[in-house]
Protein backbone atom coordinates (compact mmCIF):
# COMPACT_ATOMS: atom_id res chain seq x y z
CA UNK A 1 0.00 0.00 0.00
CA UNK A 2 2.73 2.24 0.75
CA UNK A 3 5.94 2.62 -1.29
CA UNK A 4 9.22 4.81 -0.18
CA UNK A 5 9.60 7.72 -2.57
CA UNK A 6 13.00 9.07 -3.57
CA UNK A 7 15.17 7.05 -1.94
CA UNK A 8 18.84 6.00 -2.56
CA UNK A 9 19.38 2.54 -1.08
CA UNK A 10 23.15 3.05 -0.99
CA UNK A 11 22.76 6.52 1.65
CA UNK A 12 20.30 5.15 3.61
CA UNK A 13 21.19 2.65 6.76
CA UNK A 14 19.07 -0.35 6.70
CA UNK A 15 18.21 -2.51 10.08
CA UNK A 16 15.56 -4.71 11.89
CA UNK A 17 13.25 -5.44 14.53
CA UNK A 18 10.60 -7.26 15.25
CA UNK A 19 6.40 -6.85 15.71
CA UNK A 20 4.56 -9.09 17.77
CA UNK A 21 7.72 -12.15 16.76
CA UNK A 22 8.03 -11.36 13.42
CA UNK A 23 10.81 -9.60 12.03
CA UNK A 24 10.26 -6.22 9.94
CA UNK A 25 12.65 -4.15 7.73
CA UNK A 26 13.22 -0.62 8.56
CA UNK A 27 15.49 2.28 7.57
CA UNK A 28 17.35 4.12 9.97
CA UNK A 29 15.21 7.40 10.89
CA UNK A 30 11.57 5.51 10.19
CA UNK A 31 9.23 6.09 12.88
CA UNK A 32 7.69 2.48 14.22
CA UNK A 33 4.13 3.21 12.55
CA UNK A 34 6.26 4.32 9.78
CA UNK A 35 8.31 0.71 8.61
CA UNK A 36 5.34 -1.30 9.68
CA UNK A 37 3.19 0.47 7.37
CA UNK A 38 5.81 0.32 4.71
CA UNK A 39 5.86 -3.85 5.80
CA UNK A 40 1.98 -3.83 4.55
CA UNK A 41 0.81 -4.20 8.38
CA UNK A 42 -2.94 -2.52 8.11
CA UNK A 43 -4.07 -3.74 11.59
CA UNK A 44 -1.72 -2.55 14.27
CA UNK A 45 -4.29 -3.16 16.92
CA UNK A 46 -8.01 -3.82 18.25
CA UNK A 47 -9.91 -1.31 20.22
CA UNK A 48 -9.89 -2.68 23.66
CA UNK A 49 -14.31 -2.38 23.72
CA UNK A 50 -15.51 -3.44 20.38
CA UNK A 51 -12.82 -4.93 18.90
CA UNK A 52 -12.12 -2.61 15.62
CA UNK A 53 -9.16 -2.72 13.66
CA UNK A 54 -6.81 0.28 14.39
CA UNK A 55 -3.94 1.54 11.75
CA UNK A 56 -2.37 5.04 11.92
CA UNK A 57 -4.18 8.02 11.14
CA UNK A 58 -2.80 11.46 12.12
CA UNK A 59 0.56 10.45 11.79
CA UNK A 60 1.58 12.90 14.06
CA UNK A 61 1.26 11.78 18.53
CA UNK A 62 -2.23 13.07 17.95
CA UNK A 63 -4.83 10.57 17.56
CA UNK A 64 -3.69 6.99 19.75
CA UNK A 65 -4.59 4.97 16.85
CA UNK A 66 -1.34 3.36 16.27
CA UNK A 67 -0.42 2.19 19.95
CA UNK A 68 1.97 -0.59 20.22
CA UNK A 69 3.99 -2.10 23.42
CA UNK A 70 7.21 -1.76 23.31
CA UNK A 71 9.49 -2.17 26.70
CA UNK A 72 6.03 -3.06 28.60
CA UNK A 73 4.07 0.08 27.64
CA UNK A 74 1.67 1.49 25.26
CA UNK A 75 3.47 3.84 23.16
CA UNK A 76 2.17 5.54 19.89
CA UNK A 77 4.23 4.30 17.30
CA UNK A 78 4.42 7.37 15.37
CA UNK A 79 6.45 8.92 17.92
CA UNK A 80 8.88 6.41 18.35
CA UNK A 81 11.94 5.92 15.72
CA UNK A 82 12.94 2.61 14.77
CA UNK A 83 16.51 0.79 16.51
CA UNK A 84 18.38 -2.04 15.64
CA UNK A 85 16.85 -4.85 17.42
CA UNK A 86 13.58 -3.56 18.86
CA UNK A 87 10.95 -5.61 20.34
CA UNK A 88 7.67 -4.29 19.67
CA UNK A 89 4.51 -6.29 20.42
CA UNK A 90 0.94 -5.77 19.95
CA UNK A 91 -0.89 -3.71 22.89
CA UNK A 92 -2.18 -6.05 25.14
CA UNK A 93 -4.60 -5.13 28.36
CA UNK A 94 -4.34 -8.99 29.87
CA UNK A 95 -4.29 -6.80 33.42
CA UNK A 96 -7.98 -5.70 32.84
CA UNK A 97 -9.39 -8.20 30.55
CA UNK A 98 -11.84 -10.64 32.13
CA UNK A 99 -12.65 -9.02 35.12
CA UNK A 100 -16.64 -8.68 35.43
CA UNK A 101 -18.03 -6.15 37.86
CA UNK A 102 -20.15 -7.52 40.37
CA UNK A 103 -23.31 -6.30 41.52
CA UNK A 104 -23.75 -3.97 45.11
CA UNK A 105 -25.64 -6.37 47.20
CA UNK B 1 -44.73 33.75 23.55
CA UNK B 2 -40.92 34.23 21.95
CA UNK B 3 -38.15 33.67 24.17
CA UNK B 4 -34.68 34.82 23.83
CA UNK B 5 -32.38 32.60 25.59
CA UNK B 6 -28.59 33.66 26.19
CA UNK B 7 -26.56 31.06 27.04
CA UNK B 8 -25.81 27.93 24.46
CA UNK B 9 -24.25 25.67 26.82
CA UNK B 10 -26.36 22.29 28.48
CA UNK B 11 -28.48 25.02 31.03
CA UNK B 12 -29.53 27.04 28.87
CA UNK B 13 -30.47 24.42 25.69
CA UNK B 14 -32.56 22.28 28.33
CA UNK B 15 -34.49 25.29 28.36
CA UNK B 16 -35.04 25.58 25.12
CA UNK B 17 -35.45 21.90 24.40
CA UNK B 18 -38.51 22.10 27.01
CA UNK B 19 -40.03 25.30 25.33
CA UNK B 20 -39.97 24.37 21.81
CA UNK B 21 -41.54 20.74 22.87
CA UNK B 22 -44.38 23.25 24.19
CA UNK B 23 -44.51 24.72 20.47
CA UNK B 24 -43.24 27.70 21.93
CA UNK B 25 -41.02 30.35 19.73
CA UNK B 26 -37.06 30.27 21.04
CA UNK B 27 -34.26 31.99 20.01
CA UNK B 28 -30.81 30.67 21.49
CA UNK B 29 -27.71 33.11 21.62
CA UNK B 30 -24.39 30.66 22.12
CA UNK B 31 -21.35 32.56 22.44
CA UNK B 32 -17.98 31.54 21.21
CA UNK B 33 -15.40 28.49 21.32
CA UNK B 34 -13.21 31.00 23.17
CA UNK B 35 -16.00 31.24 26.11
CA UNK B 36 -15.34 28.98 29.34
CA UNK B 37 -17.72 26.28 27.65
CA UNK B 38 -18.64 24.08 30.95
CA UNK B 39 -20.68 22.38 29.12
CA UNK B 40 -18.02 21.12 27.22
CA UNK B 41 -15.64 20.65 29.78
CA UNK B 42 -17.17 18.73 32.47
CA UNK B 43 -17.12 15.13 33.79
CA UNK B 44 -20.43 14.05 33.06
CA UNK B 45 -21.71 12.94 36.48
CA UNK B 46 -25.36 12.51 36.80
CA UNK B 47 -25.39 12.60 40.38
CA UNK B 48 -26.94 13.07 43.81
CA UNK B 49 -24.78 11.69 46.62
CA UNK B 50 -23.38 14.22 48.77
CA UNK B 51 -26.12 17.05 47.09
CA UNK B 52 -28.32 18.26 49.31
CA UNK B 53 -26.85 19.17 52.54
CA UNK B 54 -28.44 22.38 53.84
CA UNK B 55 -31.07 22.27 51.75
CA UNK B 56 -34.32 19.41 51.35
CA UNK B 57 -35.59 21.04 48.56
CA UNK B 58 -32.19 20.73 46.26
CA UNK B 59 -31.99 17.03 47.22
CA UNK B 60 -35.27 16.26 45.80
CA UNK B 61 -34.95 18.75 42.73
CA UNK B 62 -31.88 16.64 41.78
CA UNK B 63 -33.28 13.01 42.62
CA UNK B 64 -36.34 14.21 40.67
CA UNK B 65 -34.56 14.77 37.91
CA UNK B 66 -32.64 11.51 37.93
CA UNK B 67 -35.68 9.95 37.75
CA UNK B 68 -36.79 11.74 34.47
CA UNK B 69 -33.19 10.73 32.64
CA UNK B 70 -34.17 7.85 31.40
CA UNK B 71 -37.35 8.79 29.29
CA UNK B 72 -35.09 12.01 28.59
CA UNK B 73 -32.93 10.37 26.86
CA UNK B 74 -34.48 7.99 25.08
CA UNK B 75 -36.57 10.78 24.15
CA UNK B 76 -33.31 13.10 22.81
CA UNK B 77 -32.53 9.65 20.83
CA UNK B 78 -35.79 8.98 19.53
CA UNK B 79 -35.78 12.42 18.10
CA UNK B 80 -32.30 13.38 16.97
CA UNK B 81 -30.77 9.65 16.79
CA UNK B 82 -27.84 10.27 19.47
CA UNK B 83 -27.28 8.15 22.05
CA UNK B 84 -26.00 10.65 25.00
CA UNK B 85 -24.77 7.27 26.50
CA UNK B 86 -26.47 6.93 30.08
CA UNK B 87 -26.03 4.62 32.58
CA UNK B 88 -27.26 4.87 35.73
CA UNK B 89 -26.08 1.86 37.59
CA UNK B 90 -25.35 3.77 40.73
CA UNK B 91 -22.37 5.51 41.83
CA UNK B 92 -19.63 5.38 44.65
CA UNK B 93 -17.46 7.21 46.16
CA UNK B 94 -14.38 5.79 47.63
CA UNK B 95 -12.14 7.06 50.09
CA UNK B 96 -8.42 6.46 51.10
CA UNK B 97 -8.75 8.28 54.54
CA UNK B 98 -10.66 6.88 57.26
CA UNK B 99 -11.83 10.56 59.07
CA UNK B 100 -12.65 12.29 55.16
CA UNK B 101 -15.00 9.28 54.78
CA UNK B 102 -16.63 9.29 58.10
CA UNK B 103 -17.37 13.03 57.32
CA UNK B 104 -19.18 12.47 54.15
CA UNK B 105 -20.98 9.52 55.78
CA UNK B 106 -22.34 11.63 58.73
CA UNK B 107 -23.54 14.44 55.52
CA UNK B 108 -25.24 11.26 53.75
CA UNK B 109 -27.24 10.57 56.93
CA UNK B 110 -28.38 14.27 57.46
CA UNK B 111 -29.47 14.56 53.28
CA UNK B 112 -31.11 11.38 53.81
CA UNK B 113 -32.74 12.56 57.50
CA UNK B 114 -33.94 15.65 55.45
CA UNK B 115 -35.54 14.18 52.41
CA UNK B 116 -36.93 10.73 53.20
CA UNK B 117 -37.37 10.18 49.37
CA UNK B 118 -33.60 10.21 48.15
CA UNK B 119 -32.11 7.36 47.72
CA UNK B 120 -30.60 5.05 50.63
CA UNK B 121 -27.36 5.10 50.67
CA UNK B 122 -24.92 2.33 51.29
CA UNK B 123 -21.76 2.03 52.85
CA UNK B 124 -19.37 -0.68 52.10
CA UNK B 125 -16.11 -1.49 53.98
CA UNK B 126 -13.01 -2.70 52.08
CA UNK B 127 -13.68 -5.93 52.42
CA UNK B 128 -17.65 -5.69 51.05
CA UNK B 129 -16.21 -3.17 48.44
CA UNK B 130 -13.75 -6.24 47.35
CA UNK B 131 -16.59 -8.30 46.28
CA UNK B 132 -17.94 -5.66 44.14
CA UNK B 133 -15.42 -3.87 42.79
CA UNK B 134 -12.40 -6.35 42.71
CA UNK B 135 -9.64 -4.05 41.50
CA UNK B 136 -9.57 -1.62 44.88
CA UNK B 137 -6.16 -1.21 45.98
CA UNK B 138 -4.92 -1.19 49.75
CA UNK B 139 -5.12 1.90 50.84
CA UNK B 140 -9.33 1.81 50.17
CA UNK B 141 -10.99 2.02 53.33
CA UNK B 142 -14.03 2.04 51.90
CA UNK B 143 -16.69 3.36 49.75
CA UNK B 144 -20.48 4.94 49.38
CA UNK B 145 -22.90 3.89 47.18
CA UNK B 146 -25.92 5.43 45.93
CA UNK B 147 -27.89 3.39 43.73
CA UNK B 148 -29.63 4.94 40.83
CA UNK B 149 -26.85 7.85 40.14
CA UNK B 150 -24.78 7.41 37.05
CA UNK B 151 -23.49 9.34 33.77
CA UNK B 152 -23.63 10.28 30.42
CA UNK B 153 -21.58 11.14 27.67
CA UNK B 154 -21.94 15.01 28.32
CA UNK B 155 -20.35 15.66 24.42
CA UNK B 156 -22.96 13.94 22.94
CA UNK B 157 -25.53 15.28 25.45
CA UNK B 158 -25.29 19.06 23.99
CA UNK B 159 -24.92 17.94 20.43
CA UNK B 160 -27.98 16.31 21.14
CA UNK B 161 -29.82 19.20 22.61
CA UNK B 162 -28.49 21.44 20.03
CA UNK B 163 -29.88 18.83 17.07
CA UNK B 164 -33.32 18.76 19.69
CA UNK B 165 -33.84 21.93 19.40
CA UNK B 166 -32.89 23.20 16.06
CA UNK B 167 -35.29 19.95 14.85
CA UNK B 168 -37.99 21.38 17.37
CA UNK B 169 -37.70 24.69 15.26
CA UNK B 170 -35.80 27.23 17.69
CA UNK B 171 -32.64 29.23 15.46
CA UNK B 172 -29.45 28.78 17.30
CA UNK B 173 -27.02 31.50 17.23
CA UNK B 174 -23.44 30.24 17.03
CA UNK B 175 -20.22 32.19 18.07
CA UNK B 176 -22.48 35.30 19.23
CA UNK B 177 -21.48 37.13 22.07
CA UNK B 178 -24.33 39.16 24.05
CA UNK B 179 -22.29 42.18 25.55
CA UNK B 180 -25.39 43.93 26.26
CA UNK B 181 -29.16 43.30 27.48
CA UNK B 182 -31.63 45.79 28.11
CA UNK B 183 -35.22 46.26 28.36
CA UNK B 184 -36.79 48.66 25.67
CA UNK B 185 -40.47 48.62 26.44
CA UNK B 186 -42.31 45.45 26.16
CA UNK B 187 -39.29 43.83 24.88
CA UNK B 188 -35.62 42.52 25.93
CA UNK B 189 -33.19 43.31 23.71
CA UNK B 190 -29.82 41.68 23.53
CA UNK B 191 -26.91 43.62 21.07
CA UNK B 192 -24.23 41.04 19.78
CA UNK B 193 -20.76 41.87 19.17
CA UNK B 194 -21.28 42.94 16.00
CA UNK B 195 -24.26 45.41 17.08
CA UNK B 196 -27.00 43.30 15.67
CA UNK B 197 -29.91 42.84 17.91
CA UNK B 198 -32.20 40.09 18.57
CA UNK B 199 -35.50 40.54 20.82
CA UNK B 200 -38.02 38.87 22.34
CA UNK B 201 -40.65 39.70 25.08
CA UNK B 202 -39.10 36.82 27.43
CA UNK B 203 -35.33 36.17 28.06
CA UNK B 204 -33.50 33.63 29.90
CA UNK B 205 -30.08 34.87 30.95
CA UNK B 206 -28.37 31.18 31.28
CA UNK B 207 -24.90 32.09 30.22
CA UNK B 208 -22.30 30.24 32.93
CA UNK B 209 -19.61 32.32 34.04
CA UNK B 210 -21.35 34.71 31.86
CA UNK B 211 -23.78 35.74 33.71
CA UNK B 212 -21.95 37.34 36.22
CA UNK B 213 -21.70 40.53 33.65
CA UNK B 214 -25.43 39.55 31.53
CA UNK B 215 -27.88 39.06 34.34
CA UNK B 216 -27.07 42.52 36.79
CA UNK B 217 -28.02 44.27 33.41
CA UNK B 218 -31.45 42.53 33.78
CA UNK B 219 -31.15 44.05 37.78
CA UNK B 220 -30.49 40.88 39.11
CA UNK B 221 -27.15 40.12 41.35
CA UNK B 222 -25.68 37.83 38.98
CA UNK B 223 -23.31 36.11 41.67
CA UNK B 224 -21.49 33.24 39.96
CA UNK B 225 -18.26 32.28 40.45
CA UNK B 226 -15.56 29.97 39.16
CA UNK B 227 -14.65 27.17 40.80
CA UNK B 228 -11.67 25.22 38.52
CA UNK B 229 -11.67 21.57 38.18
CA UNK B 230 -8.83 19.59 36.10
CA UNK B 231 -9.93 16.34 34.40
CA UNK B 232 -7.39 13.61 32.60
CA UNK B 233 -8.46 11.04 30.28
CA UNK B 234 -6.37 7.88 29.39
CA UNK B 235 -5.76 5.68 26.76
CA UNK B 236 -8.78 3.26 25.93
CA UNK B 237 -9.20 0.10 28.22
CA UNK B 238 -11.52 -2.87 28.30
CA UNK B 239 -14.45 -1.94 30.53
CA UNK B 240 -13.71 -2.85 33.50
CA UNK B 241 -15.36 -0.27 36.04
CA UNK B 242 -19.23 -0.69 36.25
CA UNK B 243 -19.55 2.38 38.60
CA UNK B 244 -18.89 5.58 38.26
CA UNK B 245 -17.17 7.71 40.92
CA UNK B 246 -17.10 11.60 41.38
CA UNK B 247 -13.31 11.35 40.94
CA UNK B 248 -12.92 8.45 38.60
CA UNK B 249 -15.19 6.88 35.70
CA UNK B 250 -14.93 5.14 33.04
CA UNK B 251 -16.40 6.04 29.57
CA UNK B 252 -18.60 4.33 26.57
CA UNK B 253 -15.40 3.73 24.53
CA UNK B 254 -13.04 2.82 27.25
CA UNK B 255 -10.93 5.64 28.46
CA UNK B 256 -10.44 6.20 31.82
CA UNK B 257 -11.90 9.82 32.70
CA UNK B 258 -10.52 11.25 36.59
CA UNK B 259 -11.20 14.76 38.30
CA UNK B 260 -12.57 16.20 41.34
CA UNK B 261 -10.35 18.95 41.64
CA UNK B 262 -11.59 21.95 43.29
CA UNK B 263 -9.36 25.36 42.89
CA UNK B 264 -10.05 28.82 43.45
CA UNK B 265 -8.10 30.60 40.72
CA UNK B 266 -10.50 32.93 39.44
CA UNK B 267 -10.91 32.81 35.30
CA UNK B 268 -7.18 30.64 34.86
CA UNK B 269 -9.01 27.49 33.23
CA UNK B 270 -5.19 25.55 32.48
CA UNK B 271 -4.42 22.75 34.34
CA UNK B 272 -1.09 22.23 36.23
CA UNK B 273 1.26 19.40 36.82
CA UNK B 274 0.87 19.47 40.56
CA UNK B 275 -2.72 18.96 40.45
CA UNK B 276 -2.52 16.52 37.31
CA UNK B 277 -0.35 14.18 39.25
CA UNK B 278 -2.40 14.51 42.66
CA UNK B 279 -5.62 13.08 40.41
CA UNK B 280 -3.36 10.62 38.57
CA UNK B 281 -1.78 9.24 41.53
CA UNK B 282 -5.25 9.56 44.08
CA UNK B 283 -6.66 7.22 41.00
CA UNK B 284 -3.77 4.96 41.21
CA UNK B 285 -4.25 4.38 44.99
CA UNK B 286 -8.27 3.96 44.40
CA UNK B 287 -7.19 1.09 41.52
CA UNK B 288 -3.88 0.44 41.13
CA UNK B 289 -4.26 -1.20 37.21
CA UNK B 290 -3.77 2.02 36.41
CA UNK B 291 -0.39 2.77 37.04
CA UNK B 292 0.82 1.76 34.01
CA UNK B 293 -2.05 3.05 31.71
CA UNK B 294 -1.19 6.23 29.65
CA UNK B 295 -2.69 9.39 29.99
CA UNK B 296 -3.48 11.03 26.92
CA UNK B 297 -4.84 14.68 27.00
CA UNK B 298 -5.48 16.73 30.20
CA UNK B 299 -7.50 19.77 31.14
CA UNK B 300 -9.28 22.25 33.23
CA UNK B 301 -12.56 23.76 33.50
CA UNK B 302 -14.72 26.13 35.69
CA UNK B 303 -17.58 25.37 37.21
CA UNK B 304 -20.43 27.65 37.19
CA UNK B 305 -21.08 27.97 41.25
CA UNK B 306 -23.10 29.51 43.35
CA UNK B 307 -22.10 31.45 46.85
CA UNK B 308 -23.63 28.05 48.58
CA UNK B 309 -23.72 25.79 45.84
CA UNK B 310 -27.84 25.59 45.12
CA UNK B 311 -28.93 26.48 41.84
CA UNK B 312 -30.49 29.86 41.00
CA UNK B 313 -34.03 30.03 39.71
CA UNK B 314 -34.78 34.04 39.30
CA UNK B 315 -37.83 35.51 37.96
CA UNK B 316 -36.78 39.50 37.77
CA UNK B 317 -39.36 41.87 40.04
CA UNK B 318 -39.17 44.88 37.95
CA UNK B 319 -38.68 43.42 34.35
CA UNK B 320 -41.18 40.54 34.26
CA UNK B 321 -40.32 38.21 31.39
CA UNK B 322 -36.76 38.31 32.46
CA UNK B 323 -35.10 35.11 34.13
CA UNK B 324 -31.82 34.24 35.86
CA UNK B 325 -30.94 30.61 35.87
CA UNK B 326 -27.57 28.93 36.83
CA UNK B 327 -26.63 26.03 38.25
CA UNK B 328 -23.80 23.63 39.39
CA UNK B 329 -24.91 20.71 38.06
CA UNK B 330 -26.62 21.09 34.58
CA UNK B 331 -26.25 17.32 33.38
CA UNK B 332 -27.77 16.25 36.17
CA UNK B 333 -30.36 19.02 36.13
CA UNK B 334 -31.01 18.82 32.74
CA UNK B 335 -34.27 16.70 32.43
CA UNK B 336 -35.95 18.12 35.06
CA UNK B 337 -35.05 21.62 33.28
CA UNK B 338 -36.40 20.68 30.41
CA UNK B 339 -39.46 19.72 31.82
CA UNK B 340 -40.30 21.24 35.30
CA UNK B 341 -38.13 24.65 35.07
CA UNK B 342 -40.08 25.10 31.72
CA UNK B 343 -43.37 24.55 33.31
CA UNK B 344 -41.82 27.22 35.54
CA UNK B 345 -40.87 29.50 33.74
CA UNK B 346 -43.92 29.41 31.34
CA UNK B 347 -46.26 29.71 34.13
CA UNK B 348 -47.56 26.88 33.80
CA UNK B 349 -50.27 24.93 36.27
CA UNK B 350 -47.42 22.10 36.85
CA UNK B 351 -45.12 24.93 37.94
CA UNK B 352 -43.00 24.20 40.78
CA UNK B 353 -43.40 26.04 44.05
CA UNK B 354 -38.61 27.15 43.58
CA UNK B 355 -38.75 29.93 45.61
CA UNK B 356 -36.13 28.86 47.62
CA UNK B 357 -33.86 29.02 44.75
CA UNK B 358 -34.25 32.19 44.22
CA UNK B 359 -31.66 34.71 44.42
CA UNK B 360 -33.03 36.29 47.65
CA UNK B 361 -31.66 33.75 49.98
CA UNK B 362 -28.27 35.80 49.62
CA UNK B 363 -29.78 38.89 50.73
CA UNK B 364 -28.97 38.77 54.93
Amino acid sequence: MFERININENQVDKLSFTFGGKVVSAYQGDTVAAALLGAGYKCFRETPVLGLNRNPYCMMGSCYDCLVSIGGRNVQSCMVECEQGMVVERVSHTKLTGIRPHEVS
Amino acid sequence: MKTLIIGGGVVGLSLAYGLTKRNEDVVVVCGSDEDYNASRGNFGLIWSQGKGLGCPEYSQWTQKSISLWPSFAEELAKLTGIDVELSLDGGMEYFTNKHEMEDFIESLHKVKKSNSDSQTYKYLNHEQLKLCVPEIGPKVVGATFMPGDGHVNPLQLLTALREGVRLGGAKIFNGARVKRVYRSGDLYNAQLDDNKELSAPRVIIAAGLGSADLAPMMGFKGAVVPQQGQLLISEKLPQFLKYPSGTIRQVNDGGIQIGGSTLDRGLDNKECIKTVSELASHAVDVFPCLEEVNLLRSWACLRVMTEDGFPIYQESKTNPGAFFITCHSGITLAAIHSVLLTEWIVGSERSPDLSMFSEERFNV
